[in-house]
């Protein structure tokens, strides 16, 4: 196997390769900034240079963009609170109050050791255990999927809210805007009201641009207008201290293995991964009322998680040929058209190409740390850009990544009204991310609930009688209950008077 | 790029002699292949070979973008084209039967016959397949244990009721004359985790194209009961046909591209040139073994008529099924 | 008090809009197609019904606001004067209290108009009208400056989404102009 690896090595450092390797990185963290282009979007755009490249060459180059634009997603996050993707939502939480306390540097860079190190584990566990361990993805019937649906649900209860019921209403709103479009059990149409553009539902995209990007710009308007714009603290230093990496390092190495665990799963991993790594974190660590509050492993944490999943929702896809959602769906056709069957046979028909592959990921990810020292330092400046002149730059640019996912004007009016009904919630204090978890894993947990009820011809003792599933589900229990079990305890309440204050 | 022009230069020379008999109309300008799905989907790569060959063979002279436009399985895409690219001469659209579907089911206003059907390039072959400890050996015990009990059977497919693999489902229970609305069919979202739940052993047989199975196909994890055509496929032959043994399924997905309404008789000419001899150079003879498609072609009003047929058929399918009032 | 008055006010305000939202996707569950379905398993209609039931629910939790009634019945058991406060100072009014104003309202028209606009009028006028006016509520008034830097973000983003990333951005009236 070293033998296989030392040969991907081989192939994937010479000077042409490693050259295209750096240019993906710089490339896809350069787009994935761009708020609405997210991984998936920006290897499509890159597909059509794959059959002008030696398959070698064009695997490193799709590999280095997708984890170029991955980082470049958390980058928006934290600079001007908007999510490149839905991975990176969890992250705007602390990254934003980071940099408008002056720590955008420090944020950055987290983030980039965070990707690094999570993306290296993934990397190393595909290299070494990735077979076996990606059995475990076909233990996931649609039961199992339906009580990992519930639990990352559950884990909203503790999220942001100190006001249960405004939490419950945003988790709704999700789930019901989730219910959009053709419902893939029986094939009937929802709420669609006869338009065409309304049949796949409604994007995360349009969602999170309005919601965010919308809300965030006329806030930010209002605020420089009344004066009330809280002064953004100079930057301080760029890169991140020994001290702060240490004390982010135990919330970096939790949110790499929870990310890689959930991230193996297909569908909507990387970003439950976030989720339900935060908030465990939350349980976990020490001094857990300063997540929230602009603390480094409130970006450190989903960070990894997310990196870790990205790259664990490639080893199903190498090992079995089983590919997940999103970027894999588009990782799978690219190896299609390089006539690379994926399938449990690709090491030993395609070897060559797939141990480049694997090879260039561990160069990917270190040229992105390298990449990164200097960028950091380009993106903090974004901080010191006047609100007056970006902030309506920032629209345009939102606008263009909604505009890009099926050209289409109901999608621009649906953000309109995600961005009214966002800055109504962000001003009276509903808090959103309830909503994005409910609308991304809406449709997933009811298909699974009926997936596993076809299945168990109308039984929901399915649910109970599947190992994984019940385990799961007491988990979900226990973490919706706990709280109010811990409720009296002293450092519950503190947690509660952080929040309320902020 | 300067190997790139140097090699389209060249191809220019020999462009008549490839892309057939001389026609007065030569497009001018890009070309444009719509996809009306994500990158990495069927019609995406369907967009994506086309575009490569004609380019490479230097068919088309100048290049040929692809533009994804997702929605509605293709319904987005066709009241787009059909509304305001009316008479663009340069403009294709990748298609398959999951678009017939979309008109069948009356989920788009717009019909075949309100864009021009061009022509199918190829075609897959649909097929169940097990796991490969299944106790299902061939198609026969299938069939024994659907009689006997239609709900003993759990099927997976990768498209909702009413599309592509259900009606791979639908049509074979009503050839054995099992009542298929009793057939117990479990949909996901694409044929990678319908084939990921028949694997886990969570569903039994996974309804798929062939090109979906390919890869544990080759490495002997599931086995192929059936293919749901006339003829056998040209990359698994030892998987017998459905007809074979004892259930007449006839069931084909063609690939192929439509344009908007109004394009000039001549630009129509010219592509249903083109596709013909796109089709018969070994450039795509290469691409379409990659992809593990059938040869099989049609054109211009053969296949227009093909398509038409083609819904109307469905429609009677899915009024039996309950789809359609 | 005033602070408390005015939430139970808005939170009522809510309330109601939850349950009137609540309402009307319930209503358009019926329809929903019922076809295909194995019996005894839940239809694509279950799940919509249950949502809106659990969010018409919280709707008229917020309306009732028992919370609000418990501690005022508590108050008035503690014996505090607890009674209904007089209504509020009224200096403002409802709309100033929502937060809804001038300055808001053109905020919001230019971003919604933006996007209601841009795919007919074209990305560049478009863009260039929305930076200009957009840039200008944000308190710069400078003329030169804002014609400027409009007419530069737009040709900077529209050439390189255009040609760098291959988006293809609507000319709308310019292309009327180029035929």
């Amino acid at each position: 196997m070293f033998e296989h690896l030392l040969n991907g090595f081989a192939v994937a450092l010479l000077p042409l390769n490693l050259l295209i390797a750096l240019c993906g990185c710089l490339v896809g963290t350069l787009i994935g900034v761009l708020p609405g282009l997210g991984p998936t979007a920006t290897l499509a755009m890159l597909i059509p240079l794959v059959f002008s490249m030696p398959p070698a060459t064009a695997l490193i180059l799709l590999t280095s963009v997708y984890y170029g634009s991955m980082y470049g997603g958390s980058t928006t996050s934290i600079l001007v609170n908007i999510p490149g993707e839905s991975a990176s939502v969890i992250t705007t939480i602390d990254g934003h109050k980071m940099a408008m306390q002056g720590r955008a540097g420090p944020a950055l860079a987290v983030a980039a050791i965070g990707s690094f190190i999570a993306g290296t584990f993934s990397v190393l566990m595909l290299t070494f255990v990735g077979a076996p361990i990606a059995r475990y993805a076909l233990l996931f019937g649609p039961a199992e999927f339906f009580a990992l649906m519930v639990f990352g649900l559950c884990t909203v209860a503790s999220l942001t809210g100190t006001n249960v019921t405004k939490s419950i209403i945003s988790t709704c709103l999700g789930l019901m805007i989730a219910t959009i479009g053709i419902d893939l059990v029986s094939g009937a149409a929802r709420f669609t009201f006869g338009n065409p553009f309304l049949q796949d539902g409604v994007d995360f995209v349009v969602v999170a641009i309005g919601m965010f990007a919308l809300t965030e710009v006329v806030i930010t308007a209002r605020e420089v207008h009344e004066g009330t714009r809280a002064q953004i603290v100079k930057a301080g230093k760029v890169w991140i201290s020994w001290s702060e990496f240490l004390y982010s390092l135990p919330a970096i190495l939790r949110g790499t293995v929870f990310g890689f665990v959930i991230g193996m799963l297909p569908g909507a991993g990387a970003t439950l991964s976030t989720f339900i790594a935060y908030n465990l974190e939350k349980r976990v660590c020490r001094h857990p009322e300063r997540l929230g509050t602009g603390d480094i492993r409130g970006v450190a944490n989903p960070e990894s998680a997310n990196n870790a999943a990205s790259g664990a929702s490639l080893v199903p896809l190498l090992t079995l040929g089983l590919p997940g959602g999103g970027a894999t769906a588009v990782m799978l056709g690219a190896l299609m058209m390089l006539d690379i069957t994926p399938g449990p046979l690709m090491f030993e028909k395609h070897g060559a190409i797939v141990w480049t592959l694997i090879a260039s990921m561990y160069v990917g990810n270190t040229l992105l740390l390298l990449l990164n020292w200097p960028l950091v330092n380009v993106f903090a400046r974004v901080m010191r850009i006047p609100a007056m002149y970006l902030m309506p730059t920032v629209l345009v640019i939102s606008t263009i990544g909604v505009w890009s996912l099926s050209y289409s004007a109901v999608d621009l009016v649906l953000t309109g009204a995600a961005g009214l009904l966002g800055y109504y919630m962000r001003v009276n204090k509903y808090p959103v991310e309830p909503l994005i978890l409910g609308l991304i894993l809406g449709g997933r947990l009811e298909q699974a609930y009926r997936q596993a009820l076809i299945i168990s011809k109308g039984s929901n003792m399915i649910f109970l009688e599947k190992p994984i599933s019940l385990v799961l589900l007491i988990c979900a229990v226990l973490f919706l209950f706990l709280p109010m079990l811990l409720k009296r305890s002293k450092q519950y309440k503190a947690v509660a008077e952080t929040a309320e204050a902020a | 790029m300067t190997r790139y022009a140097l090699l389209l230069a060249g191809l220019a020379l020999a462009g008549p002699l490839v892309a057939g008999p001389a026609v007065a109309w030569e497009p001018k300008g890009q070309g444009e292949c719509i996809a009306p799905a994500n990158p990495g989907g069927g019609w995406d790569i369907t967009c994506r070979t086309a575009s490569t060959v004609l380019q490479k063979t230097g068919a088309f002279k100048g290049s040929i973008y692809v533009t994804n436009m997702p929605g509605g399985s293709g319904a987005v895409a066709i009241a787009n084209v059909a509304t305001k690219r009316k008479g663009d001469p340069n403009l294709i659209v990748s298609a398959s039967n999951a678009l017939t579907f979309t008109v069948a089911l009356g989920r788009t206003p717009y019909t075949f016959k309100e864009v021009m059907p061009l022509a199918q390039v190829g075609a897959e072959l649909g097929g169940f397949f097990v796991r490969d400890d299944s106790k299902y050996k061939t198609l026969a015990d299938l069939i024994a244990a659907m009689k006997a009990d239609p709900k003993s059977v759990t099927f997976s497919g990768g498209s909702a009721p009413g599309g592509q693999d259900h009606m791979k489902v639908a049509l074979f229970a009503k050839a054995i004359g099992v009542e298929p609305t009793k057939v117990v069919y479990v949909p996901f979202q694409g044929g990678g985790e319908a084939l990921t739940s028949m694997l886990g052993g969570h569903t039994q047989v996974a309804a798929l194209d062939v090109s979906e199975a390919t890869g544990q196909l080759e490495a002997g994890k599931i086995r192929g009961l059936a293919v749901l055509s006339d003829k056998r496929s040209t990359k698994f032959p030892d998987i017998p046909t459905a007809t074979e043994q004892g259930a007449k399924v006839n069931y084909v997905i063609w690939r192929g591209f439509y344009m908007a309404p109004g394009v000039p008789k001549e630009a129509y000419d010219w592509w249903i040139a083109t596709m013909k001899a796109m089709v018969a150079s070994p450039e795509f003879a290469a691409e379409r073994e990659k992809l593990g498609w059938e040869p099989v072609t049609r054109f211009g009003d053969e296949f227009a008529q093909y398509v038409n047929g083609e819904a109307a058929q469905y429609r009677v399918l899915l009024k039996e099924l309950g789809f359609l009032k | 008090m005033d602070i408390a008055t005015r939430g139970s006010l808005r939170t009522r305000l809510e309330g109601l809009v939850i349950l009137l939202v609540a309402g009307g996707y319930l209503w358009e569950t019926f329809d929903i197609p019922d076809f295909y379905q194995l019996p005894d398993t839940p239809g694509p209609k279950t799940f919509p019904e249950l949502l809106g039931l659990v969010f018409a629910f919280m709707g008229l939790w917020l309306l009732v606001s028992p919370a609000d009634i418990m501690a005022r019945i508590r108050a008035k058991g503690a014996g505090v004067a607890a009674s209904v406060p007089p209504a509020a100072p009224a200096q403002e009014s409802l709309l100033a209290r929502l937060g809804i104003d001038g300055y808001f309202v053109a905020l919001w028209v230019v971003v919604l108009a933006y996007l209601w606009f841009m795919p007919d009028v074209g990305f560049p006028v478009a863009t260039f009208v929305l930076l200009f006016a957009f840039t200008w509520l944000l308190g710069e008034k400078r003329l030169h400056i804002l014609f400027g830097l409009s007419l530069g973000v737009t040709a900077v983003v529209f050439f390189g989404f255009k040609y760098g990333l291959n988006v293809r951005l609507p000319l709308g009236v310019l292309d009327l102009l180029a035929s």
